[in-house]
């Protein structure tokens, strides 16, 4: 629970104006969305480096040969374009970043840091200025710079920010996932099922722009959305292993539902974090089960890693694009590759094929290595 | 916001309290965070890096590890931390190199064709020291790890007061990391526990390490 003197006071709205995104189903929200309201998943046979020496040869990628700055920053431009930003308000905009580790950089001696150059040229390349840090916690590094940016807005630190997070399938991961015995041999992903074997690698980039409400309302943008809660919390558990019984990630969610001053009851979509690991998906299950309460078998769930997969540290901002659009569709994403129940997963997962929102309130959760979990509050516009 | 500086403090303990300059507009709902105790590595010449099991090739998540153990063992003595104060202390790893040791071992192990040592997998994000720690000392608060761009001390501290004033946690446990890139640099990290001034005093007296850009 957010400490209640944080509370305290009058916070500013934080809304979404911009978004941008990109998925191995193609630039732009349009063909995500496609892929989402049809329940395609995007995985096929890695062709963009050798994969002699793993278990698995299976991601969710583009064609070709994608470079990543460049991808980050076209969504960077199209999240400002969305909002309506001058190159004014462009250039003041504060930028964040979250990056996984750049093989580039990996063989460079002289690379001054794992993530090399690409936030600096995301940054020349929109006109922004150079972000102060980059965010590189894992599973959780866009979300929690999306958390970062809330609560620079809603606190009168910023009046607007960037988001961007970007991971292309590189040879380094995916043969470092594969030793770790992580990717699932069958090549597919499948959430909270029965005979789910592990996650696989997908291609993310996104961006948005988050901004104070008053601000919106001044200048007339048009909202796409309300992160109306956020919340973090850790595990204290292990290095790797999610916390079993999902403590850590049920109070990151306890916290969001308070500062959205929300009850269980009022969530109506959950993107779930579901990797399609066994031991993560179980203690997910568990944590849902623990903040949710009784709600926890009335809320429609799917994980949409089973669509695009996992784009690790782009991951978060990945799946909130994902929540904006379905909210706004108002209608659900399947969630994929499901064989059948595991009591140790009980949820109302969406399955079979899309259904229609109940609700205007939607929750997306992630968790990372070493017990980082987050949790974010859409409000549909 | 600019780095933490020493004031005044009180209480029995040694006063290696700090306060940062200023908060930011509009954040003034918690009172500004201070430094509860710090620790760095190397502390005195010929300081030893002790290893950590399971964590191999790469020198950063040792260097994280014990600066981050020295840090908590002033202040709260053997581990773990009470509950009621370590489960509201969240870990910022903020480190301008990050683990180049590791991505170096997985890209050498690729471009000679090798199967990569699978250990390699779990060590792989700076979030596995972190949950070391939090494990260890039971550390329930947030975990965050950056890339700091200029200076990493005072980028870390906004980074930190960001996350106690929005309420999530009471303190934060920075630890600042470079790793060395050869055999012949030396490695260096700081730790501070940064946390309200309400806080009781650490159980040991530290001195502050000298002041170095991390």
């Amino acid at each position: 629970m957010p400490d209640q003197a944080a509370l305290a006071g009058t916070p500013d709205r934080v809304v979404i104006t911009g978004l941008g995104v990109t998925s191995a189903f193609g630039r732009g929200v349009g063909p995500l969305a496609t892929a989402l309201a049809s329940g395609t998943a995007g995985f096929a046979e890695v062709t963009r480096f050798g994969t002699e020496r793993c278990r698995v040869n299976v991601a969710a990628t583009l064609p070709g040969s994608p470079r990543l700055a460049q991808e980050i920053a076209a969504v960077v431009a199209d999240a400002a374009a969305c909002a309506g930003l001058s190159p004014g308000e462009r250039a003041q905009c504060t930028l964040l970043v979250a990056l996984h580790s750049d093989a580039a950089a990996a063989r460079d001696p002289a690379a001054p840091h794992i993530c090399g150059g690409t936030a600096d040229t995301v940054a020349a390349m929109c006109g922004l200025s150079k972000p102060p840090r980059i965010y590189a916690t894992a599973c959780v590094a866009a979300t929690s710079a999306i958390a970062d940016a809330a609560a620079m807005i809603s606190r009168g630190g910023a009046d607007r920010v960037s988001v961007a997070a970007g991971y292309l399938v590189d040879q380094d991961s995916f043969w470092l996932f594969d030793a770790g015995r992580a990717l699932a041999g069958d090549g597919r992903v499948r959430p909270f099922s029965a005979g789910r074997k592990g996650m696989l690698l997908g291609d993310g980039i996104a961006a948005v722009v988050l901004e104070s409400g008053t601000r919106a309302q001044r200048r007339d943008a048009r909202v796409l959305a309300t992160l109306v809660g956020w919340g973090r919390a850790g595990d204290a558990y292990h290095v790797c292993d999610p916390r079993p019984d999902g403590a850590g990630l049920a109070r990151a969610i306890t916290s969001a539902l308070a500062r959205a001053h929300l009850t269980p009851d009022d969530i109506g979509y959950v993107n779930a974090n579901g990797t399609g690991t066994p031991a993560s998906d179980r203690a997910e299950a568990a944590a849902l089960r623990l903040a949710l309460g009784s709600a926890a078998g009335q809320v429609p769930v799917s994980s949409t890693k089973s669509l695009h997969g996992h784009a690790l540290e782009a991951s978060g901002l990945l799946e909130f694009a994902v929540t904006i659009t379905v909210m706004a569709s108002g209608s659900l994403p399947v969630n994929a590759g499901y064989l059948g129940p595991d009591p140790e997963c009980e949820l109302d997962l969406v399955l079979g094929g899309p259904r229609p929102a109940r609700s205007r309130y939607a929750l997306s959760v992630n968790a990372a290595f070493g017990g980082a979990n987050t949790a974010l509050v859409v409000q549909a516009a | 916001m600019t780095s933490p500086v020493i004031a005044s403090g009180e209480g029995a303990a040694p006063d290696t309290r700090a306060r940062p300059a200023g908060p930011p507009a509009g954040t003034d709902a918690r009172g500004d965070p201070v430094v509860l105790a710090e620790a760095c590595w190397p502390q005195l010449p010929g300081d030893v890096l002790p290893g950590i099991p399971g964590f191999v090739t790469s020198s950063f998540s040792p260097l994280v590890a014990e600066v981050a153990n020295r840090c908590l063992r002033s202040y709260f003595g053997e581990p773990p931390a009470d509950p009621a104060r370590g489960g509201r202390t969240g870990i910022l790893v903020a480190s301008a190199t990050g683990d180049v040791g590791t991505a170096a071992a997985v890209a050498d192990a690729v471009d000679h064709g090798r199967r990569v040592p699978p250990l390699l997998f779990f060590q792989s994000n700076h979030n596995a020291v972190a949950g070391h720690i939090a494990a260890r000392w039971g550390l329930g608060g947030p975990v965050l790890c950056t890339i700091p761009r200029l200076d990493a001390l005072a980028d870390a501290w906004v980074s930190a007061e960001l996350l106690i004033d929005d309420g999530d946690t009471d303190a934060v446990l920075i630890v600042i990391a470079t790793q060395a890139r050869t055999d012949s640099e030396a490695g260096y990290a700081r730790a501070l526990l940064a946390g309200p001034e309400s806080w009781p005093p650490p159980v040991a007296a530290v001195i502050p390490p000298p002041i170095q850009n991390g």
